[in-house]
């Protein structure tokens, strides 16, 4: 008799304590910010450019 | 009563050991592996076409972030082969920050640029008593210069895609774009040459821009 409360109280103890896998299933989605497109990086292009210009006036 | 109580820790021990065999956060079964690879130095190094190699480039874990041949230097041999390496490899030191004033004027140190600007450096090349060893070394410090700008966007686009902002196809594909463009401004023999391989990477570049962010 002893032995089976035991067994319950053990049972109850076990199908009440959350699981990890339970709590990174209920985690929320976390919503992606939208992508930062710094100005400078892509006006790179057009500062390597003006720099082959001024090179180009070794050529003369 | 005894039946029923030995049920109970025959249940008991069973639930004990399925949970015992997957992991804490996953679910998973501990003992996955990584598949093999060929090249375990540079992982990504033996695939076979740029874009495969860029595609798991930008997957390396963040240790070993730098840890590929540079396209560029891919199909130099020799002693300019083995500088292209050193070159990377010093410039890689200027992504510790993310700033790219910074990473501009870090780059200008290790290319040993004495002036702000290739006019100034121009200028002084003018004046100087050697002027085509001067003007050979403003040209070699200028392309790598323009180069890193270049690799600076790509570093930028990594982050994007790391970041969670861009997929893994829109970063690969715009990165291959900017490896190619590297090496076909080494191959253009012209200024114009050169500056027409740089505007056909800013209209891919433009492309990419409003595919991420219309």
């Amino acid at each position: 008799m002893k032995l089976l409360a035991l067994s319950i109280i053990l049972l109850l103890l076990t199908g009440c304590t959350p699981t990890t896998e339970q709590n990174t299933i209920t985690e929320p989605t976390t919503i992606k910010e939208k992508p930062i497109l710094e100005e400078n990086y892509y006006t790179s292009l057009e500062e390597a450019q003006r720099d082959l210009d001024a090179l180009s006036t070794l050529e003369t | 009563m005894r039946t029923l109580a030995i049920i109970l820790m025959i249940i008991l021990l069973l639930t004990t050991s399925t949970s015992a065999a997957y992991g804490p956060t996953t679910g998973t079964p501990e003992t996955a592996e990584e598949p093999p690879t060929k090249n375990t130095a540079r992982p990504c190094d033996d695939l076979a076409t740029i874009y495969e190699r860029i595609s798991c480039r930008i997957n390396l874990p963040e240790t070993q972030e730098y840890n590929y041949l540079p396209e560029e230097c891919r199909n130099i041999g020799g002693t300019t082969g083995d500088q292209c390496i050193t070159r990377y490899k010093q410039l890689q030191s200027c992504f510790t920050t993310k700033d790219y004033d910074v990473q501009i004027s870090c780059a200008r140190k290790k290319l040993a640029w004495t002036t702000t600007t290739v006019k100034k450096e121009a200028a002084f090349c003018k004046t100087a008593e050697n002027f085509a060893t001067c003007k050979q070394v403003l040209i070699e410090k200028t392309y790598n210069l323009i180069k890193f700008r270049i690799y600076i966007l790509e570093q930028h686009i990594n982050d994007l895609y790391k970041e969670g902002n861009i997929t893994e196809q829109q970063a690969t594909k715009i990165i291959t774009t900017l490896e190619i463009t590297k090496q076909q401004f080494n191959q253009a023999t012209t200024i114009p040459a050169k500056k027409a391989v740089l505007a056909a990477a800013q209209e891919a570049l433009k492309k990419f821009k409003t595919e991420v962010q219309p």
